[in-house]
């Protein structure tokens, strides 16, 4: 099995997760948090795409992330700035986030999802040993940087699912 | 590139995400449930090594899961193997005694070494070995890899979720200024 048909499942399963916890809920479910310190279901679905995108465009492809390129920045209401993805948000900024429709957050996520898997369809197990910059300075594999967009991807899932229990109970979804 | 140090490296960062969360946390405070259906800390950390040791060690390798030789004893729990948490009733859930913090921190260290031995025992050819499952699926290796660590990861960011539900942001997010008087 190739380390690349590993991240393309991994990512798909996770995917799954999101369609599945954010299915039929309303505008108020998908913004609501539940408590005042706590996410909303749409912000961590906001965040972990803003995290794919600018991981995958900024260290794997090289390419503009589709939160400008596309503008979907528009789509939320929001600057341009690449550099934002909401790890370094204040308390207010969480506060007052506008979740766009479903459809919206679900097609910007589709959009980088797409770019994603493409690169990974291209690229080979030896590709992704290459160094690359790393944050905080030195230099990491981009099998590194799948590693940490599978992180977020999933434990964020995670989250989602939770969160969706939280407000509806048990609905049958999962 | 090495598929057993990607899968390695995920298991460390899932292991250090719930190390991380149950840090500080009493055991009172890992029973504690948002409201009367959703799960635990302490029953979600529980499930995520139950998940561990069930797969590794039952399913993969074919041998007695560390629950059923030592662990469900030392909980004082059912030594069935099936008992994981999955398909537990709302009720089941009630009735769960959930471990104490040093016991969850105790068995989920002896599945993880658990795990690691395995993860460390695969070879390269052996990814595309197809295994039965308990699902009544069949799957590789490396699927059951990445269906676990799925799991696992999400588990993982539920318990992190769910101590800032009850900690708040803790200093880690800057507050919002005071209202003006």
């Amino acid at each position: 099995m190739e380390a690349t048909q590993v991240y393309t499942n991994a990512l798909d399963d996770s995917w799954g997760v999101v369609l599945k916890a954010t299915d039929g809920l309303t505008q108020d479910e998908l913004a609501k948090r539940p408590t005042d310190q706590a996410n909303s279901i749409a912000w961590m679905l906001w965040h972990m795409t803003r995290v794919e995108d600018a991981i995958v465009s900024g260290r794997l492809t090289g390419q503009p992330q589709a939160w400008v390129a596309q503008k979907w920045h528009q789509r939320f209401g929001m600057p341009d700035d690449t550099q934002a993805t909401g790890g370094r948000q204040t308390a207010e900024d969480v506060a007052a986030f506008q979740a766009p429709s479903r459809d919206a957050m679900l097609g910007y996520a589709s959009a980088v999802r797409d770019t994603t898997r493409s690169y990974l369809q291209k690229v080979t197990s030896e590709d992704l040993d290459e160094q690359v910059e790393w944050f905080r300075g030195g230099t990491a594999p981009k099998s590194r940087f799948l590693d940490l967009v599978l992180k977020e991807h999933q434990q964020h899932a995670g989250q989602i699912a939770y969160v969706r229990g939280l407000i509806r109970g048990m609905d049958g979804i999962f | 590139m090495d598929l057993t140090d990607i899968i390695r490296f995920t298991f460390e960062r899932v292991w250090w995400t719930v190390d991380q969360a149950l840090d500080g946390l009493t055991d009172e405070e890992i029973a504690r449930r948002p409201n009367g259906h959703s799960n635990s800390i302490g029953w979600i950390a529980w499930h995520m090594a139950r998940v561990e040791d069930r797969w590794f060690q039952m399913v993969l390798q074919e041998k007695p899961q560390l629950w059923e030789s030592e662990w469900a004893a030392k909980l004082g729990m059912p030594a069935d193997p099936n008992y994981a948490g999955g398909g537990m009733t709302p009720e089941d859930v009630d009735k769960f005694k959930t471990p104490t913090v040093q016991q969850i921190k105790d068995y989920s260290r002896a599945a993880r070494q658990a795990t690691s031995d395995y993860v460390n025992s695969v070879q390269p050819e052996q990814f595309d070995k197809a295994i039965d499952t308990f699902f009544g699926r069949t799957m590789t290796i490396g699927e059951i890899f990445g269906h676990v660590l799925c799991e696992l990861n999400q588990h993982a960011g539920q318990v992190s979720y769910l101590k800032g539900y009850y900690q708040g942001y803790q200093g880690r997010v800057i507050p919002p200024p005071p209202k003006s008087q």
